[in-house]
């Protein structure tokens, strides 16, 4: 291994080195994250002022162009299309997915090793500890197999 | 483990922390942590409507109730926090900065502090905006 930490196969030093990697790395994919999905101004989400229950979001005229200058034939712009746009987009589509998919492994990875130091720290009973981590990193796998189908089959036959 | 048994003979306090500088870093990124796990869950799980365009667009219409607007300020205010105060742990751990971790928590606090001003407006603007 390249970094001087988990040599001892008994240790968890390599987990406590990945998430301080890991950590690093999701400040700037969450910047990114939050900026394209929720502050540029064609996806807009947290700066349209649109509050109501169960309302769609308004797009502004820019992104209505955009995602009809990609020739789909829809009548209203919703906000499936404007996702659509970066998902479905035929040449940057792989870059997207490969984002979203570095995204979701760090994420989880960070989320749940944390978290099970959380929980480690805590649960006093040997069993009851292990049995939490092993239901933990259960969910984790699952949100993993969830969350790369949707974003591996997201867009696949848009537009057709 | 013995110290286990020495541990579990005496009586816990519920909360014996020293409550410094710190310790409330400390704290207050495992609470910010644990409900980020929370939200990761819930958002994962929500985007399985990503292969269908009609729940979608039903799930993020859903989130345009005013009490998610909240929501979303909230959970601006824990990434920020939680994403300055982990970058504070990264430099103490790997370029030593731990002499100074007082200063440099209340310097990436300042940061948090106008990220979440900044970042919070749009959502916060919309609610007063909705209700007034």
């Amino acid at each position: 291994m390249a970094n001087p930490y988990g040599k001892n196969a008994r240790s968890n030093a390599f987990n406590w080195f990945l998430h301080r990697i890991t950590g690093t790395f999701l400040i700037f994919l969450l910047i990114t994250h939050f900026w394209v999905q929720h502050y540029d101004a064609q996806t807009a989400t947290v700066t349209a002022a649109v509050v109501e229950h169960g309302a769609s979001p308004v797009y502004p005229e820019a992104a209505q162009q955009a995602v009809q200058a990609r020739g789909v034939a829809v009548g209203e712009v919703t906000a499936y299309d404007v996702v659509m746009q970066r998902l479905a987009d035929p040449v940057y589509a792989v870059l997207w997915k490969g984002f979203n998919i570095l995204f979701l492994v760090f994420a989880l990875h960070h989320g749940f090793y944390g978290l099970n130091n959380v929980l480690g720290d805590y649960i006093r009973n040997d069993f009851a500890r292990v049995t939490v981590l092993a239901l933990s990193w259960t969910l984790a796998l699952v949100l993993l197999i969830v969350g790369l189908y949707s974003v591996i089959t997201a867009g696949v036959g848009y537009g057709a | 483990m013995a110290l286990d048994t020495v541990e579990r003979s005496r009586p816990q306090p519920v909360l014996k922390y020293k409550v410094r500088t710190g310790m409330f870093a400390w704290m207050v990124h495992r609470l910010t942590g644990v409900a980020l796990v929370a939200y990761i869950i819930i958002h994962v799980w929500g985007l399985r409507s990503l292969t269908d365009r009609d729940s979608f667009n039903a799930l993020i219409a859903s989130y345009h109730a005013p009490i998610f607007k909240i929501g979303e300020f909230l959970l601006l205010a824990a990434v920020a926090y939680h994403a300055l105060n982990g970058l504070r742990i990264v430099l103490i751990d790997f370029l030593g900065w731990s002499p100074h971790h007082k200063k440099v928590f209340w310097t990436l606090g300042i940061v948090a502090v106008l990220i979440i001003l900044i970042g919070g407006y749009p959502s916060i603007y919309a609610l007063i905006a909705y209700y007034s």
